[in-house]
């Protein structure tokens, strides 16, 4: 249920909306439509990918597992992903200008 | 009696005597060991109102019931006094193999009292207890010192900056294990005590070797099944949190006004791996391995908190002079969170850009109490205050706040107000739920649900601070799984509730040592940047209102009244006599 925390999207806080305002998750595809996302990688989530920052176009309605995939990391992967500055799970749905962090997971103090 | 030795060593230094002390079983039930019972021992013997670095204070290490068998992550101890940085009592455990040392030597604690007309050291060697010259040991560093006494045995001491009272000096314990934060190295050497040596070869005895072999074998599993203390912790240490945070905003910049650092990378675990190479020195029965010196020489590897205090705090961006005032942190015998906040507290004060070569000069002259040293040397609460500007110091009651902007995890905002020790992240690291999500995610960015959450994590960690095991390890193992192998270990049955109603008994005991020096809930607060500035987050300030209701609705959860004072039916629930 790691998704059931709202987040801020790119979109909204463009649009101004108060920080918890926005919660329109979607769900269905659409036809043709790309969205585009920044991706980093952290630590061990490095050898994944030559590049440590991506920029990836990917269809509208497309998940965070969907992206691992595109990247080429493995869905049992432990992952701590991170979409806008909020932890997030797999199934967590994209959005148009959104950051992602991919870490292993992590703990420390 | 199993686990426990069930005796502990007294240490008059004044009239030169040594005691052996037992305690009970019933005793021991109630406080476990480690944290639980250094603070019951200074609770009952530190007077009220006395000066921390005079004689009148006690110095208590202290071992736990797990400690010295092969539970994983056991070879930790605590030490626990009055701290001349925060006046509050004050805990601090440190892992290495010092701790189980004590118990084969042994005794599960020493208790120190009085203060020695020369410098002395302390050897216990199989239940025998002496007190030695250390005349020769005075003036030398940590690491000389561990090497000249090792020879005997396991070395806990101090260096220059204990001796000459840094009120954030500490206790080094195995070369580079460290008993931080609140000075309790400075009231080692207020005691002219400059270093303890154990060394013995009892065993621990063990009452049921069947039911432990099984618990020991679930809390292995869980270790090395859980990523987090098989790969995330051991590959790159907690060094590795400095990219999270800093993405996360809430790593501490330029002394808490900002949330991310633009050269967090230069300064992270990421880039520590690929510029040395590493070699883990673990601490003893610890599968996790968090510790790590760079390979072929003896320089440790910074911790996530010492990165974020020299580095980011301070604006450093070169990993390699951080990694140079940790090592002159450790050998001096001083806590880099403290030493580097106050660095960067004097930078504010003084509108600076610190060099590289400023900041090792700085914290050279704080070892040495030399120069302005010797005021740095005092903690950022008191140099801010004698230069008439309080609130650049960003503390709480006294002590120096750790790598996380509470402005990002409100819960660790409430968590670092209610610590009784002060600014501190490891009472209750609500980083775990508010960012890793461990053990489930919960909304960073609100005080709603944390009270209540607050107040058991911190029960929750204060047993494990008295059993005494690595909080590390709660990532991966719960709180029955360690009932079950102290059940196992003592032969006395402990379940999940019984180790969080202790932690809560040692909770009020040491709130009830802070109410008698003064403390009020009106210390229970945070820095006013915090409740003023957004740290580069618009709105992101905390509004003083919903915090004030956090914190009356935790004293309720707790069983205090709404002044912070724990009622009459609390105290008699827990077994606690005033």
């Amino acid at each position: 249920m790691l998704e059931a925390v709202r987040r801020p999207t790119a979109s909204s806080k463009k649009m101004g909306s108060t920080l918890f305002s926005s919660g329109t998750f979607l769900t269905q595809k659409r036809a043709a439509k790309k969205l585009k996302v920044n991706v980093k990688l952290f630590a061990t989530v490095r050898k994944f990918s030559q590049k440590d920052n991506l920029e990836i176009n990917i269809e509208e309605g497309s998940r965070v597992k969907d992206l691992l995939s595109r990247i080429g990391i493995p869905q049992d992967e432990p992952l701590l992903v991170i979409v806008n500055e909020y932890t997030q799970g797999k199934e967590t749905p994209l959005q148009e200008g959104d950051t992602l962090c991919l870490f292993p997971i992590i703990a420390g103090g | 009696m199993f686990g426990w030795n069930g005796k502990i060593a007294k240490v008059y230094l004044t009239e030169k005597k040594t005691e052996t002390v037992s305690l009970d079983e019933e005793f021991l039930t109630n406080y476990l060991g480690g944290r639980g019972l250094g603070v019951k021992f200074v609770y009952d013997l530190v007077k009220p109102g006395i000066d921390p670095l005079s004689s009148e204070n006690i110095l208590a290490f202290a071992a736990g019931p797990l400690t010295g068998t092969s539970c994983p992550t056991s070879g930790r101890y605590a030490t626990v006094s009055k701290s001349p940085l925060t006046g509050s009592i004050f805990d601090s455990n440190s892992g290495g193999n010092f701790g189980p040392e004590l118990k084969f030597a042994g005794f599960d604690g020493l208790v120190v009292l009085g203060k020695a007309e020369e410098p002395v050291y302390i050897e216990i060697h199989n239940g025998k207890i002496s007190i030695k010259d250390a005349r020769h040991l005075w003036g030398k560093n940590t690491r000389e010192v561990n090497r000249e006494l090792s020879k005997f045995g396991r070395v806990a001491c101090i260096g220059k900056a204990g001796e000459k009272g840094v009120r954030f000096a500490n206790i080094m314990n195995d070369y580079t294990h460290t008993c931080g934060r609140g000075g309790l190295g400075a009231v080692m050497g207020s005691k002219n005590l400059k270093a303890i040596v154990v060394k013995g070869n009892k065993k621990i005895s063990i009452s049921d070797r069947e039911r432990y072999k099984k618990y020991f074998q679930d809390i292995t599993r869980l270790l090395v099944a859980s990523p987090v203390s098989s790969k995330g912790l051991s590959e790159y240490g907690t060094a590795v949190l400095v990219n999270l945070t800093n993405y996360m905003r809430i790593l501490p910049t330029g002394n808490f006004r900002f949330s991310r650092f633009d050269f967090a990378e230069e300064i992270s675990g990421e880039k520590i791996n690929s510029v040395f190479p590493i070699k883990k020195t673990p601490c003893y029965a610890c599968p996790i391995a968090c510790k790590r010196e760079v390979r072929n020489t003896e320089i440790e590897v910074p911790e996530y908190e010492t990165i974020s205090m020299f580095g980011s705090s301070c604006r450093i961006s070169n990993i390699q002079t951080i990694m140079r005032a940790n090592r002159l942190c450790n050998e001096y015998g001083i806590d880099t969170i403290t030493t580097g906040s106050t660095i960067a507290c004097y930078a504010e004060l003084k509108g600076e850009e610190l060099t590289d070569e400023k900041l090792l000069e700085l914290v050279e002259l704080i070892g040495e109490r030399k120069g302005i040293g010797q005021e740095l040397c005092e903690g950022s609460m008191r140099f801010a205050r004698a230069n008439k500007n309080p609130d650049i110091s960003m503390q709480v009651k006294g002590l120096e706040l750790p790598g996380y902007d509470p402005r990002g995890v409100l819960g660790l905002a409430l968590g670092y107000a209610t610590s009784n020790r002060g600014g501190c992240h490891l009472r209750a690291y609500m980083i775990g739920p508010e960012i890793f999500g461990k053990p489930k995610l919960v909304n960073r960015l609100t005080f709603s649900g944390k009270s209540g959450l607050v107040q058991v994590i911190q029960n929750l960690f204060t047993a494990v601070d008295s059993l005494v095991v690595c909080k590390f390890a709660l990532f991966s193992v719960g709180e029955e799984e360690w009932a079950n192998i102290l059940s196992a270990v003592t032969g006395i049955e402990f379940v999940s509730e019984s180790l969080l109603e202790i932690g809560e008994r040692i909770w009020n005991i040491e709130r009830l040592f802070n109410l008698t020096e003064k403390f009020s809930n009106k210390d229970d607060t945070l820095p006013e940047r915090f409740f003023q500035e957004d740290g580069g987050v618009e709105g992101r300030n905390i509004k003083k209102d919903e915090f004030r209701a956090s914190l009356l609705e935790y004293y309720r959860f707790r069983g205090w009244d709404r002044e912070g004072i724990p009622t009459k039916e609390k105290l008699a629930q827990l077994n606690i006599q005033l």
